[in-house]
């Protein structure tokens, strides 16, 4: 009779919890007993399991303990804690073997008992000695190397020191990321007398910016280091046109050179802002060439302090025929240069003006702009081939309104214009030799003496 | 008896006042585009034809030629089209800006007009010959491609350069670089290689903009 008792007391506890090793996606029951297996003296190996909930009600975890020397439970785990029926309570267990021996544990969860196993190994200590002081390195730790820029060399000085009274070998260390490599490791394996070090330098030299890590493998150690990667200081750039001073009407050139040869391959934008004077609107003929855009990319090879424009060592644009600022920002990396340039308001220019002749009429054709925008009186004064003014002499015409109902129309092209004005001629016309034109705007007035036919 | 002159002035003197147009060009995709603007600011319009192996303007007129087709439009008005060989054509306006020459593939070839004046290729020899009497003028040391102004004086290449001889032969130097094609714009301009705009008082050479249409 009293075995069935017995039977029956200890059934409730292995019926309602199940402890589970987690590694990754996959979950191993516990059976009585888990080993850590060999850990280095000193260091720890921790291992994340599952407590579950096996029965089809809740159960309430009242005990969570780990006993021996070396086992620990490194996080809190609040109790009581209810786990829901087939539900999993996660904990962590460590293992930390002082010394060099056989370490023997209790796992203890309510009335659950699992023994726990570890051995400590005498092992090479793995340091990091580029500080102030040596580093002692455990598995797993991450070692922050500090930041560095693209193609600039990162060399981290390690060691491997047998702390121990025993010799102990060095098998030969490995190294897993993209642009890390030994300066000088060693294929095979190595014997370290007691109280000897072995050094182990590591080289980094990054070929793209961003975090970058690597998986440093020795003496039974995965180490990840860690450097953060810049990109190249970009030198400044500066802006240079061709004349000081921009005037309406013109193709200019621009370009861009570094104040000292770039160190890499770098691609930057220049963007030009047109801000017309106060009352004017904006004139898409001052853009850059040959696309009339406001923005174009630019190379600067490694090595050269100047910019390259699909080619040209210079960027054209034109500047309009509309008065303002332009503003050309050059961003480069980091830097970001912005100079302005005045497109200042001046008198009517002419680009061309002809006169025209028949029997019973005169034609004075024109081309020309105003940056103003404010063209208003014109003026003609005929001439006869005698030298004499044609009567009726001066005359004085407002132009205004037709000039700003081109300037204010979608037909306009900035403040360019065509003029083309038609003199009924009372007499023979072939009797004229020559015209004055004069065009007034809000910064003076501008002649065109003697226009011959 | 010296006649009076009176000029009558007001309102109705003002014919006209627009954007300036220099002309059209034919861009990279044998679109026909006119040219608003001033040099320092050329402003390209928008495609008005298309398949056009051949153009020129004036103030009133636009001709232009596709493979099959000649077509005049002036000002506003709509085009009228006719059918021509499969050729390019080589156009000349009047003084008044009406076309007044269209030539189409000759022997010896023509490679300029103007109203007055046809330059011809013979076996390599440019060769000026007057509309008016057919007198021929030989043009020594020049070369293809060419362009022949209303007073007579030729554009053309002299060795490596663009040079303007002028109807007195004396040559003057534009430009110091081939080109490889010649075309009329107004205003003393023209094109060059339907890339730049050579302005010929001074010898300006601005960059025809690129403007593709928005889709």
């Amino acid at each position: 009779m009293r075995l069935p008792i017995a039977i029956l007391a200890a059934w409730p506890v292995f019926a309602q919890l199940q402890v589970v090793q987690v590694e990754g996606n996959s979950e191993t029951p516990i059976v009585s007993t888990f080993d850590f297996g060999a850990v280095a003296a000193g260091e720890s190996r921790a291992v994340h399991f599952l407590v579950r909930n096996i029965t089809g009600t809740s159960v309430t975890v009242t005990k969570l303990a780990a006993e021996g020397t070396g086992f620990t439970l490194p996080e809190d785990f609040s109790l009581p804690r209810i786990i829901a029926p087939s539900f999993a309570a996660p904990f962590a267990l460590r293992f930390t073997p002082p010394g060099t021996a056989t370490y023997l544990g209790r796992l203890r969860i309510n009335d659950l008992v699992n023994e726990l196993r570890g051995s400590g190994a005498a092992s090479l200590t793995l340091e990091y000695v580029g500080g102030p002081t040596p580093q002692a390195l455990t598995n797993n730790q991450t070692i922050d190397l500090g930041t560095i820029t693209r193609h600039a060399t990162l060399t981290a000085p390690f060691r491997l020191v047998n702390r121990t009274s025993i010799m102990l070998a060095a098998d030969p260390p490995s190294l897993a990321g993209v642009d890390w490599r030994f300066d000088d490791a060693w294929s095979t394996s190595r014997t370290v007398q007691p109280g000897a070090a072995v050094p182990l330098t590591v080289v980094f030299q990054p070929n793209t910016a961003g975090v970058k890590q690597a998986v440093l493998h020795a003496t039974s150690r995965d180490v990840t280091l860690r450097a953060t990667v810049q990109e190249l200081p970009v030198p400044k750039p500066a802006l240079r046109l061709a004349d000081a001073v921009l005037l309406s009407a013109r193709e200019e050139k621009l370009t861009i050179h570094l104040e000292q040869p770039a160190s890499d391959d770098v691609s930057g934008t220049i963007a030009m802002q047109f801000t017309p004077d106060a009352g004017l609107t904006d004139d898409r003929a001052i853009a850059f060439l040959p696309g009339l855009t406001r923005s174009v990319a630019f190379r600067i090879k490694a090595g050269s302090a100047d910019a390259d424009f699909s080619g040209a060592p210079s960027l054209s644009f034109q500047t309009g025929t509309t008065a303002g600022s332009v503003a050309f920002t050059v961003t480069l990396g980091a830097n970001r240069v912005t100079e302005t340039y005045i497109l200042a308001q001046a008198v009517v220019s002419v680009d061309s003006a002809r006169g025209l002749a028949s029997d019973q009429s005169a034609e004075v054709i024109v081309q020309g702009f105003d940056n103003t925008r404010t063209i208003g009186k014109l003026a003609f004064t005929f001439y006869l081939k005698n030298g004499t003014q044609a009567a009726p002499g001066r005359i004085e015409v407002d132009a205004s309104n037709p000039f700003q109902a081109l300037f204010n129309s979608d037909r306009s092209a900035g403040g360019a214009f065509s003029l083309r004005v038609h003199f009924p001629v009372s007499g023979t016309a072939s009797e004229l030799a020559a015209v004055d034109v004069e065009f007034t705007n809000a910064k003076g007035t501008t002649p065109v003496q003697h226009l011959q036919w | 008896m010296k006649q009076l002159l009176f000029l009558l002035l007001p309102c109705c003197a003002m014919a006209q006042i627009e954007a300036p147009r220099l002309g059209v060009f034919i861009d990279q995709h044998n679109g026909l585009r006119p040219l608003f603007g001033l040099p320092g600011a050329l402003l390209p319009g928008p495609v008005a034809a298309e398949g056009v192996v051949s153009a020129a303007a004036s103030r009133s007129h636009i001709v232009w030629k596709t493979a099959d087709q000649i077509c005049i439009q002036e000002n506003d008005h709509p085009a009228t089209c006719d059918s021509a060989p499969p050729a390019s054509a080589l156009i000349a306006f009047d003084t008044a800006g009406r076309p007044a020459v269209i030539e189409f593939e000759s022997d010896p070839p023509v490679i300029a007009v103007s109203f007055n004046y046809r330059i011809e290729n013979r076996d390599g020899v440019l060769v000026r010959v007057a509309y008016s009497d057919r007198s021929e003028m030989p043009l020594p040391g020049l070369s293809a491609p060419a362009f022949v102004q209303a007073d007579g004086s030729v554009i053309a290449m002299g060795g490596e350069s663009l040079v303007l001889r002028t109807p007195a032969g004396e040559d003057r130097t534009l430009l110091d670089r081939k080109v490889t094609r010649i075309e009329p714009l107004n205003d003393g301009l023209i094109l060059l290689d339907r890339a730049s705009v050579l302005r010929l008082r001074d010898g300006t050479v601005f960059r025809l903009p690129h403007q593709e249409d928005e889709p």
